[in-house]
């Protein structure tokens, strides 16, 4: 073991009267005090003036008696009464938000389905028009189209064709979130797109009137829009004809659904 | 040991809390010997409990709560020194005046019984130590007054002060030299100290 010089003795007798040195530079020390009298001398001063650091630790006064309390209560006080009762219960916090959010979730869809426009339907029968959405099935076979679309969608009802229009083919899509049927009806250059789903779409925003039957009836984007409720399925059709003459066309196909309802 | 992720439960943030609680004492008797002022370590304090519960979530383990709860005292108090700066203070160069002290020897001591005579003597000492350590420059009183009132080990001071800990061994050594060379000054001058070079008490030595 190396012995030590004065200087290094001297450096290290505070942590030696504090045990923070390891055992061989701690023996190292203990060696050189048994040894060396000056370095005695400083060791003894040093314990003088631990005790009196001991004694003024011992010494100070007391603290105000709410000051403990006054320490406690500041989580309260700093970060406000609600967040501390949350904090406190970081379960029930969590289940608590999980529910909001799964709320806010619901309330969206739900507003994004009774605040969806027609407009989305104007828009989807222009592609299909411009054949961007092909139709998938191309024949003018009503139960060959119905026998499709009950494969595609789950259901299928009977449309009759508006006088004069045939029906052209089929496709199957979702739009807002929604499984639609589609059917196309043709008369010369004109068209009838026929949409129908399990969802009303008489909820939609972009109707403008009522007829008389209660077939809900707009416009939208140049093209007319006529959509009512029969039975479990809702219809919804958009055509670039003249009002009075789509008026009369929804009239007839909304007569036939309600009378196959009927029958 | 509760670590960070058990943080975020109830238990765990309580038994945060309670060592947090259980530093006050400590925390309060520190800050009363770097102040020297009851009323003003009370604040000293309950502005470090404040900035402490504020950054709860820094703590990473239970075993760092004390470390850390000094470490936001002395930024506090530290804080406090600067806005207290434009006062007038007693500026003494301790830089020199330890390099000096390190080429000093102590005088001898006096023996046991001639003490003994001296009834007042420890309290006489006490004022002596109290003004030698706010004479110290700050880090160094920190240090001594972590360790000494505030009972932190070597470990605890480096982290509370952000340093090594040979750096907490030197700052502690200067301020504790200092302390005693003031001690035997004060005694000297006070004509405590028998002069009688040599002729040492061999009990005194720790054994």
């Amino acid at each position: 073991m190396p012995k030590l010089s004065c200087q290094e003795a001297q450096v290290l007798l505070e942590a030696f009267h504090d045990n923070e040195l390891d055992s061989v530079n701690s023996l190292s020390v203990q060696e050189h005090l048994d040894d060396c009298p000056e370095c005695r001398r400083h060791w003894r001063w040093l314990c003088e003036v631990e005790a009196s650091l001991q004694r003024l630790n011992e010494t100070v006064p007391s603290p105000s008696l709410d000051l403990r309390s006054r320490l406690t209560r500041h989580p309260v006080r700093q970060s406000g009464r609600l967040v501390a009762f949350f904090r406190a219960r970081k379960k029930l916090t969590g289940v608590a938000s999980l529910g909001l959010l799964l709320a806010l979730g619901v309330f969206i869809m739900l507003s994004e389905r009774t605040g969806a426009d027609v407009m989305l339907f104007v828009r989807d029968s222009v592609e299909v028009v411009r054949n961007a959405a092909p139709l998938e099935l191309r024949s003018s076979n009503a139960e060959e189209v119905e026998q499709w679309l009950r494969q595609q969608i789950a259901f299928a009802p009977t449309i009759r064709n508006p006088s004069g229009f045939r029906l052209v083919g089929a496709r199957s899509c979702h739009i807002n979130g929604e499984p639609v049927g589609f059917l196309l009806f043709e008369r010369d250059s004109q068209r009838i797109a026929c949409y129908v789903s399990r969802s009303s779409m008489t909820a939609l925003h972009g109707y403008d009137g009522t007829t008389t039957e209660g077939i809900k009836l707009g416009t939208c984007e140049g093209r007319q829009v006529a959509a009512w409720d029969a039975g479990y399925v809702s219809y919804l059709l958009v055509s670039d004809l003249t009002k009075d003459a789509f008026v009369a066309a929804a009239s007839e196909v909304a007569a036939g659904t309600i009378r196959s309802l009927k029958e | 040991m509760a670590d960070r992720k058990n943080l975020m439960s109830g238990n765990a943030n309580d038994a945060y809390a309670e060592a947090m609680l259980g530093c006050f004492e400590a925390l309060y008797r520190t800050a009363f010997r770097l102040i020297g002022n009851k009323s003003q370590a009370e604040d000293l304090v309950q502005e470090t409990y404040l900035r402490a519960w504020r950054s709860l979530t820094q703590l990473h383990s239970l075993s760092g709560v004390r470390p850390w709860m000094f470490r936001i005292l002395r930024t506090t108090f530290v804080d406090q020194l600067r806005r207290e700066s434009s006062r007038p203070k007693l500026v003494i160069d301790i830089e020199k005046m330890l390099a000096a002290v390190d080429k000093l020897s102590p005088p001898e001591i006096f023996n046991v019984r001639d003490r003994d005579k001296l009834d007042h003597l420890d309290e006489l000492f006490d004022q002596e130590i109290v003004s030698a350590i706010a004479e110290l420059p700050d880090e160094e009183r920190l240090a001594l007054v972590f360790q000494a009132v505030g009972n932190l080990t070597y470990r605890e001071i480096s982290e509370a002060l952000e340093c090594p800990i040979g750096t907490v061994m030197s700052r502690l050594h200067r301020a504790k030299r200092w302390l005693r060379l003031r001690l035997a000054e004060y005694a000297e001058n006070c004509g405590f100290i028998r002069s009688t070079p040599g002729k040492e008490d061999q009990s005194g030595a720790k054994a």
